[in-house]
């Protein structure tokens, strides 16, 4: 990868203050995210894989460190990244569309714009049909797919996603799966994704950044070499799949009591 | 924010409570109605023994009531009250969201204010009254300044703790999506403390309706209070008693308003989110 990383993590330390001890959730994390990338972040709670992501976004100021986006260096909240959160968070006095809405009102597009951008993601997501009705009338799959619109229709060069399907049953998470890599292969952005299901970032991800905590810290980053479009009923039986599995699991396992 | 996948689609949220909610809406009006009828018989039986001075009869009552709202002197007495009553409501409501808005907003102003804010609402507001007297006459000026201000604090209390309690979760949301200071509070904060606001306005709603009649008692006599005094004087138990019922229609209309705003409106804050 000879390209200009979109994303360039560099020197990112946080620690959290705490009346019993310090945790330090992360400890000098370096990381290169090229254009177009799906990479995930995996590794045992506490890692600071979610703390690393909300630093990304500028939810969180980390205690040192820079981060880059296409050369410019970030301060604050960047418009051109968007989150998808575990707890949606939809607003319930606006309708499905509504909250789609929010991220476009926030950049002055007008209402009639805002509409139609907010339709076709919703279209996106398959959800179409529903855009006007109020959020909590959903399940909870179609919530995460209004949330993932909501992050879209922002047009974001980086989706930072952070555990999006922790809460769904498996048949739910599955499918949203399968969606978000379609989405990704056809809109052709950058996505940094948190999970702690090893499965679920071999299915998603070209690369994977294995997390280790106390202090949090990247210990490898592995290539998947699995052609596209995967399937979720033929990459689990891969061989490539069974080895990064196993590697994965002896990672993580090796942090067990690491506390 | 918990989600019942069963609950799926617009109309289909309360299917699986419906049976539960139709027992419940039918014994919501049945038995009102019979403790109601048990209630007027009792009184019916006590009246019919007691000196009418200290009891009337439920018919006397009717007539006294049906007296009260056809008699020119005493609809116009009505009229007066509840312009002042609504004139108070929408001033206090007013000032009591504008300030409450700030004050949960910005934790300087909330700082400054709340020692004021707390010790004003500690205070009986009725001593305030031979001041407001002075300081604008036995108008009706005083009674609707009596009225606001015991609607005022109401409101902003349930503002304030709603503004600063919004959700962390919306918060971030907004924040994440770029909205500006000024376009969180207008598009997040003042929306998710509709629940706190509503809550305010309930207990605004039942004060002003004892703002007007203790000012219209301990300022000047004019319309319901005027009316309570002069029953009074004339042990006049019939028509006072009719009065008190008028006086709790004009509370349970006020209450019923709120509910349907609240059913239609703000749908979504009595939904199961």
């Amino acid at each position: 990868m000879t390209e200009a990383p979109v994303l360039s993590i560099r020197g990112i330390s946080r620690t959290f203050v705490g009346q019993e001890r310090d945790v330090v959730a992360l400890d000098n994390v370096d990381l290169d995210v090229q254009k177009g990338e799906f990479i995930s972040l995996v590794g045992p709670s506490g890692c600071g894989k979610t703390t690393l992501l909300r630093i990304i976004d500028g939810l969180d100021a980390a205690d040192s460190g820079t981060i880059d986006l296409e050369g410019k260096r970030l301060n604050g909240v960047s418009q051109d990244m968007a989150y998808v959160f575990q707890d949606i968070n939809l607003l319930p006095w606006r309708s499905v569309r509504g909250n789609v809405e929010l991220g476009l009102e926030a950049r002055g597009v007008e209402k009639a714009e805002r509409q139609r951008i907010a339709t076709e993601c919703l279209e996106m997501v398959g959800l179409k049909d529903v855009m006007n009705v109020p959020p909590y009338t959903l399940s909870g799959g179609m919530q995460q797919r209004v949330g993932v619109a909501r992050a879209l229709a922002v047009k974001p060069k980086v989706l930072l996603m952070d555990e999006p399907f922790g809460q769904l049953d498996n048949f739910t998470r599955e499918a949203l799966q399968a969606e978000v890599a379609l989405l990704w292969e056809q809109l052709g952005i950058t996505i940094v994704f948190v999970t702690h299901d090893v499965d679920e970032s071999i299915f998603l991800s070209d690369r994977i950044v294995v997390m280790h905590r106390n202090p949090g810290r990247i210990v490898e980053i592995l290539d998947v070499n699995l052609p596209r479009p995967r399937t979720q009923a033929e990459f689990r039986g891969e061989p490539e799949t069974i080895s990064l599995r196993s590697k994965i699991t002896a990672l993580l396992r090796s942090q067990e009591g690491g506390l | 924010m918990s989600v019942n996948v069963a609950n799926v689609g617009a109309s289909g949220q309360f299917k699986a409570k419906r049976p539960h909610r139709v027992r419940n809406g039918a014994s919501f009006v049945v038995y009102p109605i019979i403790a109601l009828a048990v209630l007027l018989g009792l009184w019916w039986l006590i009246s019919s023994f007691t000196n009418p001075l200290l009891l009337s009869s439920p018919a006397a009552v009717v007539r006294a009531i049906a007296n009260i709202l056809t008699h020119p002197t005493t609809t116009a007495a009505l009229l007066l009250s509840l312009r002042e009553m609504y004139l108070g409501l929408v001033l206090g409501v007013a000032i009591g969201f504008t300030l409450g808005v700030f004050i949960g907003r910005f934790p300087a102003v909330n700082n400054v204010m709340s020692p004021f804010v707390n010790v004003v609402n500690a205070t009986p507001l009725i001593v305030a009254i031979p001041l407001l007297v002075i300081w604008t006459g036995i108008g009706m000026e005083a009674r609707v300044v009596f009225t606001m201000m015991v609607t005022t604090f109401p409101m902003l209390l349930n503002t304030a703790a709603g503004v600063r309690n919004v959700h962390k979760g919306y918060v971030e949301v907004a924040q994440t999506l770029g909205l500006s200071e000024r376009k969180t509070l207008y598009k997040v904060a003042i929306p998710a403390a509709v629940p706190y606001v509503l809550a305010g306005l309930r207990s605004s709603l039942s004060l002003a309706i004892i703002g007007m009649v203790v000012g219209e008692m301990e300022v000047s006599n004019v319309g319901v209070g005027w009316l309570l005094l002069q029953y009074g004087a004339g042990l006049q138990t019939a028509f006072l008693l009719g009065l008190i019922c008028i006086t709790s229609i004009f509370g349970v209309i006020n209450v019923t308003a709120l509910k349907i705003v609240e059913r239609t409106v703000f749908r979504w804050t009595t939904s199961t989110r």
